[in-house]
């Protein structure tokens, strides 16, 4: 495996990781002071200055630069005005819930999509692509906030199968994992069929084919394969969406998340989450980027061996 | 020419879908390659040379490709009758393919040793481990230096004559009774091409396999091939013998391309083009294809399609003049 | 396979070439297609409506009518569609919502797909270090989930329907400028290139009339699918109330106010949600129409019935 090539993509991604932060620090304070974001909007003066004077805001800009490195690098992110608590605390208490719905969510979503767009492929055009296609391009089209109301008005309300909110026994699961399926499923069925197609149609195919290979062998070895690279790099711009993508579910759902959890700092404009949250979002996706690296090497000898 | 034949192609008829209307490759193709023969298929593209090689594999995609009618028979069987299954199971054994361009021929994300290996796991001929033997002997065999490291390497890492050795050795691996080279020496370097040529005389020697050699390539042909089929626009026009083929062509579009190579017994100037761009299978003309730039066509000609028609030398040839010339 | 065309003076008994189905006759063989074009039509009236006559009739309110159920079709046909808590009639209302979902969609696409294209073009064409520092940008973006950072800008520049709409284009640029910059980069190494170079073509001619109508094809079908996908995070945006905020009208701000009526009016929340799913599968089925008709070796898919068998 190529160090050189990990290496720069590592070093890529934690410049990325820095300039977010870096832009949330310059955009806070571009607009004014910050201290409007973290109070209330009913604040009196005397509060406000109370605040920038404790946060340090009085400081030259770069001593507040060097002081928020520092903080970070601490993982000391600031208290929580709400919950009255470290911000770093209340997100990490959130971030696993999210990470396992987005987990099963995609997981549940690549297998379904890798066995129908495979199927697919096989026949283009033909009745099973027909129905297939036609199904992920709904599943991509859906507003998945409005299908998970119906699912609750549907099987909560109506016939109170399931529970409307919250988190707990598997029945919580179904409707959440049911309603963010829809996009990851419909998106990858797309790419895996069309990733199919052109595998199908390329010469070493033709190769296996003139081998005497059975149908099964040519899909699922020698076109699956290569058919997986252009999926593992949507699959990964899916979960990298996922990872801050499943607010407006946990939202409906009241799921106990990242997402609503950085949703009700804003109403609640409690700021030091919100940042928190977003470097906690921004970390998640370092590790899933440096994930699909691995995942692309271990597919592609081409991505793996330096010539 | 009282050799058997190993493949006999009998009036086989293919076309494709487009979306300017169906379109046929094949308007009834007929010739045999005998036991241990270099056939050599001549033609230029669109001609239908690698849609008879891909029939005779079953690899035509259904849709588009369509076969309208004939026979392939191969050791007296009719491929065309058999179920897919069980004329897969031919392939790769009894009858393998060597492609024109070796390294996109080649399965990028696995081993070469893999992937010669996998024609013997496919059709049960050997364990796991004797099978990556066989590889590594297969692959010093067509002459590839360290082969046993290379063996687990991907073909990036080879060039384009490493390549085609490697499917050279895909081929061979189960002792076919016929290999089609379709144009095996069209995307590579000239020298590479000379030691591709001579692997694949040897391979013939050894073997003693038939070889249908499809190639667009005169200098090919007469370096290898027995026997020459030439086609044109989905027909066969001429079937000959390889010395009277160069001496005294039949069909006025051979004449016609042998005119048009550098001979070096012949004076600079005397290359002839053919006049006029190959025909637009969308639209062939009435009659015999050839007739638009064929310097003999008469009214005789569009009227009437020229069967191909077996002379007494043992040649058959497809043109309403030919007779008379060749006697 | 080769094709061209001899002599035809000199044989004209030759029979003519079948010219390549027309855009037109290649829609009507596919029925999604059709149908999307009809929905786009259908949600193009209530556009029109929605601004003209109807405006008035999205905010009238009439509490004699609230909340009633849709399909009642002896009543004002106004009201077909139900009404909400306040008696508006939904039909008016969704009308008015098709405005703000299209015009957010066209002003956000329409904006990152020139911006984009021209980004992408300056990092194909001529790469360099300017080149080099647009795609890392453009990965910088892209590898952040699109929701939060619309959420945060909104957050902190405030939510309006113009820093909606300066958010979700710049969200959409990256994907523009990395399809284009592939595309050139492969275009610039082709012959034709080189052709038009040699024949003395300065570098506008030959990114004009050489390089943009070949990537231009990629470009409108992947217009077509942000269209969609602008128009879901738009809806996801007001739901959250961080997009189009009340009394503006807006499809995703509608599900979010039928949400407390799920029980008693499911009307409220099912209308607008159908109305995105089924204007975003239009866009989404017009690309995938599209990407069919404009690729040579597909498109006997979509070709007359005579020419098949």
């Amino acid at each position: 495996m190529s160090l050189t090539f990990f290496l720069r993509r590592l070093s890529f991604s934690f410049v990325a990781l820095g300039g977010l932060m870096v832009l949330v620090f310059v955009l806070v304070r571009l607009t004014g002071s910050p201290v409007d974001l973290f109070l209330p909007l009913d604040a009196n003066d005397a509060m406000r200055r109370a605040l920038a004077v404790r946060l340090g805001l009085e400081d030259p800009i770069y001593v507040q630069f060097a002081r928020w490195l520092a903080d970070i690098s601490r993982l000391d992110l600031g208290m929580s005005l709400w919950h009255s608590r470290p911000a770093a605390d209340v997100v990490f208490q959130a971030l696993p819930q999210t990470l396992l719905l987005g987990a099963v969510v995609l997981g549940l979503g690549s297998l379904a999509a890798i066995v129908v767009g495979a199927l697919a492929a096989f026949r283009p055009y033909g009745a099973f692509d027909r129905i297939a296609s036609a199904a992920s391009l709904m599943g991509a089209s859906i507003p998945d906030f409005w299908i998970g109301l119906m699912g609750i008005l549907v099987f909560s309300v109506s016939l109170g199968w399931l529970p409307t909110s919250g988190y707990g026994s598997p029945s919580y699961w179904v409707l959440p994992v049911a309603t963010l399926f829809f996009r990851p499923f419909g998106v990858l069925v797309q790419i895996v069929r069309g990733a199919m197609i052109a595998a199908l149609n390329a010469p070493y195919i033709r190769t296996a084919r003139a081998k005497g290979a059975a149908n099964r062998r040519v899909i699922f070895i020698h076109a699956l394969r290569n058919a997986l690279l252009p999926m593992i790099t949507v699959a990964g711009d899916l979960a990298v969406q996922l990872a801050g993508g499943v607010t407006v579910i946990e939202t409906v759902f009241g799921w106990p998340g990242i997402g609503k959890l950085m949703i009700d700092a804003i109403l609640q404009r409690d700021f030091a989450v919100l940042q928190a949250g977003i470097l906690a979002v921004a970390v998640v996706i370092f590790a899933i980027n440096i994930a699909i690296d691995f995942a692309y090497a271990a597919i592609d000898p081409r991505v793996r061996i330096d010539k | 020419m009282t050799k058997p034949s190993v493949l006999e192609i009998d009036n086989l008829q293919v076309s494709f879908r487009t979306s300017g209307g169906r379109v046929a490759a094949l308007n009834g193709v007929s010739f045999a390659v005998g036991q241990n023969e270099v056939l050599a298929v001549l033609g230029e593209s669109g001609s239908g040379k690698s849609v008879t090689a891909a029939s005779v594999m079953g690899l035509i995609a259904q849709p588009p490709g369509s076969i309208d009618g004939g026979q392939i028979r191969f050791g007296g069987v009719n491929l065309l009758a058999l179920d897919a299954d069980d004329h897969r199971r031919m392939c790769g054994k009894r009858v393998s393919l060597i492609f024109q361009d070796a390294l996109s021929a080649l399965n990028p994300v696995y081993p070469v040793g893999w992937q010669i290996a996998e024609v013997f796991a496919i059709h049960g001929m050997a364990d796991r481990a004797s099978a990556v033997r066989h590889a590594v002997e297969l692959m010093e065999a067509v002459g590839i230096p360290a082969a046993a490291e290379r063996a687990g390497q991907y073909p990036h890492q080879f060039s384009g004559g490493m390549c085609q050795r490697i499917m050279i050795a895909m081929a061979i691996a189960l002792k076919p009774e016929l290999i089609i080279a379709d144009e095996p020496t069209t995307a590579l370097d000239v020298t590479i091409q000379a030691q591709i040529v001579e692997l694949l005389k040897e391979t013939h020697a050894q073997s003693g396999a038939s070889i249908m050699l499809i190639t667009h390539d005169l200098g090919l042909v007469a370096e290898m091939a027995d026997r020459v089929v030439v086609m044109y626009a989905g027909r066969v026009v001429e079937d000959s013998d390889v010395y009277r083929f160069f001496a005294e062509p039949l069909h006025p579009y051979a004449m016609g391309l042998l005119a048009s190579q550098p001979r070096i017994d012949r004076g600079a100037g005397a290359l002839q083009p053919i006049p006029g761009a190959p025909p637009n299978p969308l639209a062939l003309p009435s009659g015999c294809a050839f007739r638009p730039p064929c310097p003999r066509a008469t009214l005789r000609c569009a009227e009437q399609t020229p069967a191909l028609r077996k002379l007494a030398s043992g040649r058959a040839v497809a043109c309403h003049f030919a007779d008379e010339q060749a006697l | 396979m080769t094709a061209g065309i001899r002599d035809v003076n000199a044989f004209d008994d030759l029979p003519p070439v079948r010219p390549a189905p027309t855009l037109a006759a290649m829609l009507a063989r596919d029925p999604l297609a059709v149908g999307a074009c009809l929905w786009l039509l259908v949600v193009a009236t209530a556009l029109l409506a929605g601004q003209t006559f109807l405006a008035d009739d999205a905010v009238r309110i009439n509490l004699v009518a609230r909340n009633l159920a849709p399909f009642q079709f002896d009543a004002n046909w106004l009201n077909w569609l139900g009404t909400d808590s306040l008696g508006r009639s939904l039909v008016a209302r969704l009308s008015a919502g098709a405005g703000t979902a299209l015009a957010i969609a066209f002003a956000a696409v329409g904006a990152s797909l020139i911006l984009g294209t021209g980004l992408g073009l300056v990092a194909g064409y001529f790469g360099g270090f300017a080149g080099n520092l647009i795609l890392r940008i453009a990965d910088m973006i892209l590898g952040f989930p699109t929701l939060l950072l619309a959420l945060v800008v909104l957050y902190i520049f405030g939510p309006n329907i113009f820093n909606l709409i300066v958010v979700l284009a710049v969200t959409r640029v990256p994907a523009y400028i990395r399809v284009t910059n592939a595309e050139v980069i492969e275009i610039r190494e082709r012959l034709f290139v080189d052709a038009a170079r040699a024949l003395g073509a300065g570098h506008a001619r030959i990114v004009f009339a050489h390089i943009l109508p070949i990537v231009a094809p990629t470009l409108l079908t992947l217009a077509s699918l942000n269209l969609a996908m602008v128009m879901l995070i738009e809806a996801g945006l007001s739901f959250l109330g961080l997009g189009i905020q009340p009394p503006s009208i807006s499809w995703g701000l509608m599900v979010a106010q039928g949400r407390s009526h799920l029980a008693q009016a499911w009307w409220l929340t099912c209308m607008p949600g159908l109305a995105i799913m089924l204007t975003t599968m239009a866009f989404n089925l017009i690309a995938n129409w599209y990407r069919i008709a404009g690729d040579p070796q597909q498109r006997w898919r979509l070709a007359g019935s005579e020419a098949s068998k």
